[in-house]
């Protein structure tokens, strides 16, 4: 009797040891946020299985394109053209376009304008008609590739800048295309979608041409508002890049109370901007959304060599802006489960458990002195 | 010590803290150490022999679906694979995607898709990349077959137009290096009430420009 009574109290020992393992366990991936990490991985990792086994299969083309010559004193020259070029004469260069895969493929060479996009950064219009700087000063010769495997070909080209054109940089591309029809395979029923989709492929080299001359970098922002984008409140940047040069600002959007406390601090991070683009750039507000009221809005941006952009705008928080933003931070938090909370839980249950696990023990060690009573009585008898 | 005593559930918990600590310790080790293989021979053999970034066609993967009075989670996956070589030349790139709205014979499924992205490290044999620091800035290191959860640069994209406008997803600065597959879904709901049965055609666009 008492060898098994203490046979049970070594296993609760064993079993306290591991309620401290996972305690501790728990509590670990609670505060370091792995388990989130680890779902999303593995979901991740499931998505991906079946993408890889469809286009990762042999028998594929792969294009690569490359200048075929560049300048050693400037490593972007390596990665895409960079040509310095006069008014009224043509800068030559070719592109060298390789098929490292294993099956022959064929890509149309199309001439692009660039332009900025919204969110700042340089898009290619392949289908433009009209182009309107390098797009339409580029000549390929070649506008059609076929290639082995393993082969590459040279496609000489020129680029010829109008007399007429003001020095500074600007940007097109060569657009290396391929089209791709796909039908989706479901069963053919009356309440199916179904889809037809035509896929254009793009591998795209871009061709900066510096026109000489004076250049200068300079942006402007010409104002800054708030804003409300499906239910969240956003600051909203008109910048202008008054200079004829690309750039590529970086910096801060700082708000501040009525009181000049700051409040909130974004880290601002934008992309290329051609000469003379005018953006409307979105900063989202992330966290507690500011609630009605006026706030000061302190915009610091360095670009080019040196230059900062200090700007200051004082914005007003309508009652429906936050009333908005509000609802839907609300919503977003009563969604989640928060951190703390599940802390708490896992102690209270830990807690809970020790104390019934101790309360056992009390009572087995409580009829193992009994028992052993009864055995000494028996014995005196 | 008082939570040295024997049978102490502190103690345990202390050891068991320690134990895990360690553990987390060295499996964190790995990467950071291998992260520094910019400069080590196995990344040294692809500085040369690969002269730029390397782009591979994907398929478009759209989810099936079948209609039963419900409102559907429609998702569009469209994956690009991208081999960057690291080959000290400053390679920024960047992938686009943009599409028209599906449609078909005047009617339409929505305009407005949001925007997730993956980034997946591949094993390439070709240029001995085994290894990738993953994109945007090359500051999270990947063995092949791991994946990872990227930002994208845009929440959401709008379908619309006959040719598609391309969006920015994600741009790449010279730190990030590997083969690797980015892969963008694309969902939105399609309501009920309003999406009929059909064969819906579009015009999808991805692009991996190499550029400023």
């Amino acid at each position: 009797m008492r060898n098994s009574v203490q046979d049970v109290v070594r296993r609760m020992r064993r079993g306290r040891w591991l309620l401290a393992f996972a305690v501790c366990l728990a509590l670990l991936i609670e505060m370091t946020g792995m388990g989130s990490v680890a779902l999303a991985r593995q979901f991740a990792l499931d998505g991906n299985t079946l993408q890889r086994g469809q286009h990762n299969g042999t028998g594929q083309p792969k294009f690569s394109l490359a200048p075929a010559s560049s300048d050693p004193n400037n490593p972007a020259s390596f990665s895409y053209f960079v040509l310095n070029a006069q008014r009224g004469k043509i800068a030559r260069n070719a592109l060298r376009v390789s098929n490292v895969g294993n099956e022959a493929g064929t890509v149309s060479l199309i001439a692009a304008d660039a332009s900025t996009a919204q969110t700042t950064g340089l898009v290619y219009a392949s289908a433009d008609p009209v182009k309107h700087n390098v797009g339409s000063w580029l000549a390929l010769t070649v506008q059609k590739v076929t290639l082995a495997p393993g082969q590459s070909q040279l496609v000489p080209f020129s680029v010829y800048v109008p007399a007429s054109e003001a020095p500074g940089q600007y940007v097109g591309g060569i657009i290396a295309q391929s089209m791709i029809q796909q039908t989706s395979n479901g069963s053919q029923s009356s309440n199916n979608v179904q889809f037809q989709v035509n896929l254009i492929h793009q591998q795209i080299i871009a061709v900066e041409v510096v026109v000489q001359g004076t250049l200068t970098q300079q942006i402007a922002a010409t104002g800054i508002r708030a804003s409300l984008s499906n239910g969240n409140q956003e600051m909203l940047i008109d910048l202008s890049n008054t200079g004829n040069t690309l750039v590529d600002p970086q910096g801060s959007l700082s708000i501040l109370n009525a009181q000049g406390k700051s409040i909130l601090s974004l880290k601002l991070d934008l992309n290329a901007m051609l000469p003379g683009a005018i953006v409307t750039y979105p900063v989202m507000i992330q966290g507690q959304p500011l609630a009605t009221g006026i706030y000061k809005v302190v915009l610091t941006l360095t670009y080019g060599q040196n230059h900062v952009l200090n700007s200051t705008a004082t914005v007003s928080i309508t009652r429906q802006e936050a009333l908005a933003s509000l609802s839907i931070a609300s919503l977003t938090s009563a969604s989640r489960f928060p951190m703390w909370l599940a802390i708490l839980l896992v102690i209270g249950v830990a807690g809970g458990l020790l104390f019934v696990l101790r309360g056992q023990r009390v009572r087995i060690a409580g009829l193992a002195r009994r028992a052993n009573g009864a055995r000494t009585r028996r014995e005196r008898r | 010590m008082f939570f040295l005593r024997k049978n102490n559930f502190f103690s345990r918990f202390l050891a068991s803290s320690l134990l895990l600590f360690l553990l987390l310790t060295f499996s964190a080790i790995h990467p950071v150490f291998a992260s520094g293989c910019v400069q080590g021979n196995r990344c040294a053999s692809a500085h040369a022999h690969s002269p730029n970034i390397i782009h591979t066609n994907g398929l478009v993967t759209i989810s099936p679906l079948t209609l039963n009075g419900l409102d559907h989670r429609m998702t569009i996956q469209m994956p690009v694979d991208v081999l960057d070589g690291q080959d000290n030349t400053g390679n920024n790139w960047h992938v686009q995607v943009g599409m028209t709205r599906l449609a078909n014979n005047g009617l339409f499924l929505p305009s407005s898709w949001s925007v997730a992205l993956t980034g997946t490290c591949d094993n390439d044999s070709f240029n001995q990349l085994f290894d990738c620091n993953m994109p945007p800035d090359g500051s999270v290191f990947l063995l092949p077959g791991q994946s990872i959860s990227l930002s994208p640069l845009v929440s959401s994209i709008t379908a619309s137009g006959n040719t598609p406008s391309l969006t920015t997803v994600i741009s790449v600065d010279p730190n990030a290096f590997g083969d690797v597959t980015i892969l963008t879904t694309l969902s939105a709901t399609l309501l009920a009430k309003n999406t009929y049965a059909g064969t819906y055609s579009g015009l999808f666009k991805v692009a991996v420009v190499d550029g400023p």
